[in-house]
């Protein structure tokens, strides 16, 4: 094997315009090794879209609840799937709240963040927990955000159960990457190579492990034990992962994905459209191929540098504002009194950008088949946020698409008791929908059973 | 620009707890709960009768309560250890309430250690524990001899109380194990045993002081592949240099390659510096940036330069091509991709210095410090020989030679002598990868790679009284992981074999040889900032724009650096305690001696300087600048914040999470708006669900009223204070507004003292509390060296430790020293069974 394995494979991917084989099995078919193995069920797949900072609440909450709901204005752009969502209102972490500008550190750990700056302490996030116990597919996740740090300033929305940040990734290029294994034959085989040894190396460090742990006492057994699983478990791993490498590829069409746009918010250079709809589509064709069953995306943050998108100059002209400082913009933008107010104009103008980009992937979950249906059907696509323009974490804005065939009602509104209902209860809805073997979660007390039928 | 901070709202969520929520009904999976019978029968009748109505089912004082336990859990150590505590000190039940007997409570504390007993044997936390983050990057910088920092790209751990210590939050994860399978790749895939160095190497050497042009130098970039940028000429020595800087100005050389693959990347540069009398040399400091993908940032390097232009000072990098950006843009030579090393450079003084406008890169004014490039030089691939290899003998390719090298590699590596029988896996495993094809040297790697994920090298050993050998090189590893976060040394190892490290002067004398050492920064790092929550950002403000702020970056990490230099020189000393609290020196460097207005020091290292006896903030941590800063929550001087702080971290008396019903305290409210501080607070603690915890964190925290946000001393206060950044570089500006008046900092301690001044509350603290502020040392002490928060157990040797000291005032390297020797830290469970 050689040292150094050739780069990438940016410049091969060049010359192959926009249809690429990708290893899959059958498209109309379950494609994972789980699924292949286990059932013939299509599987679930969860993802979670976070819009950061204030949400212009008034024109995002229903008038009404129950069935017969108007929708409200941020809503309109996907009337079309009526059909397909639930709004929630009402819920909140109640433990786990959290001062100042850590919505995001919790928004899925509901854990009560412990924030002086530089100690961090957190707990699993629920995508990672849904993660667990979904099979072993080529990637257990895709972490999606802005930008790629984690930390104080995270912009992750994902913990491992050790209350880590797990990095995300920013560029549509790198999730590719990342997603699909090489389609050259060269790199594929340097691929395989790799985690042969990779293998090999893992079975041999088993044995080590195994005789390490007979040499202990019961007390320290305990914790050689736990390693001794994680190493077997990421030996599985890889073995399931070699195991996809080998099998047909379907061509999947990337023709229209803008893959190698600039991503740079300090300057107005990116477009969050153009970058969103190549994020989501890349959402898409990894549940199509199963490439990932868990996807967590962080649409920006709320302080810089998040808010420097390209629209946000459109929106500074068409309202007539200067916006100056993003955090006071969300002070200010999500103001309930003040709705003609050119801040809450373009907030409402961003929240509804956002849901028309999450509508797009809908239509086009919508439009791709599954083992029985479409594949919409078998996502929990969960959009929404944390806080108002205080930094007071109530009455979370949400809304869930998807998984009817997962047992979800939709074409409603619910609207909980404020300060009364964990959203915990709604993520142990969701896992339970998706076949996850959890009583708990964090602060929950049992399924909302209001969502399902 | 409106501020960032003026507007934010103060969250009631600051003062978190250390021992984080209490919970009693805190539910894990992998709680195992002892003693059921015992407390039904015996513990549970007292509780209900004398706990239950404040910690029950109706109310949970402090976010505990006891109704709904059934027996001793593993989760609830830390509850029934506080328990205790409070038995113990009589805190609980508080005064005015039914007290239990004497005989009562010995029950309760009888029954609590039993089973604290008990718990240890099925849990021994304390006993094996894997290495964190931060010691296995050095132990595979030290094994494999690579002069780079591998955390990057490691997972990060989980914490206890704020320690990367703690042996329950170091598990794994499939992914952090696979993650970090792959640093070790990366790292290892850069050694050569036999193979010559690759035929593609590429190797540039620049000298940029005897004026040859620089292609001549660097070659043709079509075949190099490497391109050095080195900026404008500049006259100076007589002759002609490039890529000099000074501060503020200048351009620092840029290197950039083509065609890289995955490896790395070594680039040395020789620099020299031009000193003017009575300055300081300059610093270079460098931060690396624009590391691709998942990584993040890298962070800071600080050089000072003292090299001349006969004897230049060499600052070399290494680099792996995988954690740099690689960019596809085209560049004017035409580049298809290619990489830009992430040096940011900037040279930092430790003082403001008057401008001269007139000063540019073609005239060197040499009244001023400089930093210039006298040459660099540029490898790729940068394959090093394993460093192990010496002293092997010849090696060539066959089987002795590689069981010679596997031999010694897994030796270091497991920290200990490793008989045949460990050795065979390894041995059978480079056999296999030699019949599948590997080469000798993949063949050798492949085998290290094993070494790495191995239980042997990721765990520590527990000391476990079964096997004297084994227990010997247990405790080396401990000794070196707590001193210097990294393997042992030849001397400890030596030790360990001829069976002394039970020998406790032979332990006293490796405290002191440890800590002289200067990988002992490990320790003094690791331990201050996470015992004293250093890692907070220090806000260095001035008022409007300000040359200064060119320089805060030197100032902040001197200010930090402080407080570790002012507990090093507390051990060095052996000084008592006390000193933690009040003495009459500090540590001070260049720039923190400009900053507190002492006489100007040459030195970039800590000295310790004699305090002035006007000097109002005097000797001790509480006067620290950077302290006082990073405890100025959102620029407020939050009196709140630095009570809870000291609270905390130095008094031993964390307070307990705030309650979530409670509304936020906000100054910009519409009543609230136009009073002080202390008005808002007394105003916040007529709700008695806040007065609980406000009536001790608040009246402490106004003792530090004399520091403003950036731990300056002040004598007056004004109403409101402005604090807005500038610019993007983070000129963070602040000013007062409003009526100004002396500083009030009356207040009052936990235990009822009042004082009228910081240097009052000081000397209280000094006197009063001096037994809370060495316990709290003792119990961080244990944390990290053991690897588990103080039980019950831990807690009756702490305090015994501390009847011994405590008639010598605890000087602190006796403290040190007492803890090494502990059962704790020996992990002398045997002797601890039959001591009790």
């Amino acid at each position: 094997m050689s040292l150094r394995q050739p780069l990438s494979r940016r410049t091969a991917l060049k010359g192959l315009g926009g249809m690429i084989a990708l290893p899959y099995l059958e498209a109309m078919n379950p494609h994972s090794l789980h699924a292949a193995n286990k059932s013939e069920a299509e599987p679930p797949r969860m993802a979670w879209f976070y819009i950061p900072g204030a949400i212009l609440r008034p024109a995002w909450f229903p008038q009404q609840t129950g069935i017969d709901y108007e929708l409200p204005q941020t809503i309109t752009n996907i009337e079309r799937h009526r059909d397909n969502f639930t709004m929630i209102s009402g819920t909140m972490h109640i433990e786990g709240q959290v001062g100042g500008h850590g919505h995001k550190l919790n928004w899925l750990t509901a854990h009560h963040v412990r924030q002086s700056v530089g100690t961090i302490t957190n707990s699993i996030s629920v995508d990672q927990l849904a993660a667990q116990h979904f099979g072993h597919t080529y990637l257990p996740s895709l972490v999606l955000s802005f930008g790629t740090e984690g930390g104080d300033h995270g912009v992750t929305l994902s913990r491992n159960p050790q209350g880590a940040d797990i990095p995300p990734m920013a560029s549509p290029r790198a999730v590719f990457n990342s997603l699909f294994p090489p389609e050259d034959a060269a790199q594929l085989q340097a691929t395989q190579e790799r985690l042969a040894l990779k293998k090999s190396i893992l079975d041999a460090a088993i044995d080590e492990i195994r005789s390490l742990h007979r040499q202990l006492g019961a007390s320290d057994q305990r914790r050689v034990d736990a390693y001794l699983t994680t190493v077997r478990d990421v030996e599985q791993r890889v073995t399931s992962r070699r195991e996809i490498l080998e099998m047909p590829r379907p061509k999947v069409n990337i023709e229209g994905i803008n893959l190698d746009q600039e991503i740079e918010w300090k300057e107005p250079v990116t477009s969050i459209k153009q970058w969103m709809e190549a994020m989501t589509d890349l959402i898409v064709i990894a549940f199509q191929t199963d490439m990932t069953r868990v996807v967590t995306y962080a649409l920006g943050d709320e302080g810089t540098p998040g808010y420097y998108g390209r629209e946000w100059v459109e929106w500074k002209e068409k309202y007539k504002h200067n916006f100056g400082n993003p955090h006071n913009m969300h002070h200010n933008g999500g103001n309930l009194n003040e709705l003609e107010s050119a801040d809450a104009k373009a907030f409402g103008a961003r929240d509804a950008l956002y849901i028309t980009c999450f509508g797009r992937m809908l239509d086009k979950l919508q439009a791709t088949p599954a083992t029985d249906g479409n594949l919409l059907d078998y996502c929990q696509l969960l959009i929404g946020g944390a806080q108002d323009k205080t930094h007071r974490a109530v009455n979370f804005p949400l809304l869930v698409a998807g998984g009817k065939k997962l047992g979800w009602k939709h074409n409603q509104h619910v609207q909980f008791d404020q300060g009364k209902v964990p959203t915990s209860d709604l993520f142990l809805t969701m896992l339970q929908a998706a076949g996850c073997p959890v009583e708990r979660f964090k602060e929950s007390r049992g399924p909302l059973s209001e969502l399902l039928t | 620009m409106k501020s960032f901070f003026a507007k934010a709202t103060m969250g009631r969520c600051l003062p978190y707890l250390v021992f984080a929520m209490l919970l009693a009904f805190t539910h894990t999976t992998d709680a195992t709960v002892i003693g059921q019978k015992s407390y039904t029968s015996e513990v549970k009748p007292l509780l209900q009768q004398y706990c239950f109505t404040c910690h029950g089912e109706d109310t949970q004082e402090a976010g505990i309560r006891y109704d709904l336990i059934q027996g001793f859990s593993s989760a609830d150590v830390q509850l029934w250890t506080r328990v205790n505590e409070k038995l113990l000190r009589g805190e609980m039940p508080p005064k005015g309430e039914l007290q239990p007997s004497a005989n009562e409570k010995k029950k309760i504390q009888t029954w609590i250690h039993e089973q604290a007993l008990g718990a240890r044997k099925i849990d021994a936390a304390g006993g094996v524990r894997r290495l964190n983050r931060r010691e296995l990057a050095n132990s595979l910088s030290e094994l494999l001899g690579l002069d780079i920092d591998l955390s990057i790209g490691l997972p990060e751990d989980g914490l206890t109380d704020g320690f990367d210590t703690g042996a329950r939050q170091l598990h794994d994860t499939a992914a952090s194990v696979e993650t970090t399978l792959d640093v070790i790749h990366k790292a290892v895939s850069s050694l050569r045993i036999l193979d010559p160095p690759a035929e593609d190497r590429r190797l540039i050497t620049v000298d940029l002081s005897d004026g040859k042009p620089l292609r001549d130098q660097v070659g043709d970039f079509d075949k190099t592949k490497i391109k050095v940028d080195v900026g404008r000429e500049v006259p100076v020595y007589g002759g002609v240099l490039r890529g000099t800087y000074r501060a503020g100005k200048g351009r620092w050389p840029s290197v950039y390659m083509r065609n890289v693959e995955n490896g790395l990347v070594r680039i040395r540069f020789e620099l020299t510096a031009n000193t003017p009398n009575g300055l300081s040399a300059p610093w270079l400091c460098t931060s690396y940036s624009g590391v691709s993908g998942r990584t993040g940032p890298v962070g800071q390097e600080h050089h000072q330069i003292t090299g001349t232009l006969d004897d230049p000072q060499t600052v070399e990098k290494l680099w792996f091509i995988e954690d740099i950006v690689v960019h596809k843009r085209q560049h004017t030579w035409g580049l298809e991709q290619w990489v830009e090393f992430p040096f940011r450079h900037h040279v930092e003084l430790p003082y403001v210095m008057e401008e001269n406008k007139k000063l540019n890169d073609s005239q060197p004014d040499l009244k001023y410090p400089w930093i210039f490039v006298r040459g660099l030089e540029v490898e790729y691939p940068y394959q090093p020989h394993w460093r192990g290899l010496e002293g092997l003998g010849p090696i060539a390719d066959d089987e002795a030679s590689a069981n010679k090298v596997i031999g010694k590699f897994v030796t270091r590596a497991f920290r200990r002598p490793v008989d045949s029988g460990e050795l065979e896996p390894f041995l059978r495993f480079y056999r296999s990868r030699r019949e599948s094809g590997a080469s000798f040297d993949e063949a050798i790697r492949n085998v290290m790679e094993m070494v790495l994920i191995s239980g042997r090298f990721r765990f520590l050993a527990a000391v476990d009284g079964k096997d004297r050998v084994h227990d010997q090189y247990a405790i080396a590893s401990r000794l070196s992981y707590f001193f210097w976060s990294n393997m042992p040394d030849g001397e400890l190892l030596t030790l360990a074999a001829e069976g002394k490290l039970t020998d406790l002067k032979t332990l006293d004398a490796q405290v002191d040889r440890m800590l002289a050492d200067s990988r002992a920064e490990e320790f003094l790092t690791a331990f201050t900032t996470m015992w004293l929550e250093l890692k907070q950002p220090i806000q260095v403000a001035y008022e409007g724009r300000d040359p200064r702020h060119k320089y805060k970056g030197y100032l902040i990490e001197s200010l930090r650096q402080e407080t570790i230099a002012y507990h090093q020189e507390l051990l060095r000393e052996n000084l008592p305690a006390r000193a933690l609290i009040d003495s009459d020196f500090a540590m001070m460097n260049d720039t923190t001696a400009d900053f507190y207005g002492y006489p100007r020091l040459s030195q970039s290292s800590f000295s310790k300087v004699k305090l002035r006896n006007d000097d109002p903030r005097g000797g001790g941590l509480f006067g620290h600048a950077g302290i006082v800063s990073m405890t100025a929550f959102n620029g407020l001087n939050w009196p709140i914040y630095r009570g809870a702080w000291a609270l905390r971290t130095v008094l031993d008396d964390p307070p307990p999470a705030p309650p979530l019903e409670v509304p936020d305290l906000d100054p910009n409210a519409g009543a609230n708006r136009g009073k002080s501080m202390r008005e808002l607070l007394a105003q916040h603690q007529e709700d008695a669900r806040c007065a609980i915890c406000h009536k001790t964190m608040d009246p402490l925290g106004f003792a530090f009223q004399n520091f403003d946000i950036s731990g300056r001393w002040r004598e007056l206060e004004y109403h409101q204070y402005e604090i807005s950044q500038a610019n993007e570089a983070a000129e963070l500006q602040f000013k007062g507004k409003g009526d100004s008046r002396p500083v009030d900092c009356t207040g009052q301690l936990p235990r009822g003292e009042t004082f009228s001044s910081f240097a009052e509350m000081k000397s209280l603290v000094a006197e009063n509390y001096l037994d809370d502020v060495v316990r709290g040392y003792l119990k961080r002490l244990v944390l990290y060296g053991v690897g588990r928060s103080p039980d019950v157990i831990d807690m009756q040797e702490i305090r015994q430790i501390m009847e011994r000291q405590r008639p010598k005032s605890y000087p602190l390297r006796d403290l040190l020293k007492e803890f090494i020797r502990s059962r704790a830290f020996l992990n002398r469970q045997q002797a601890i069974e039959r001591d009790t």
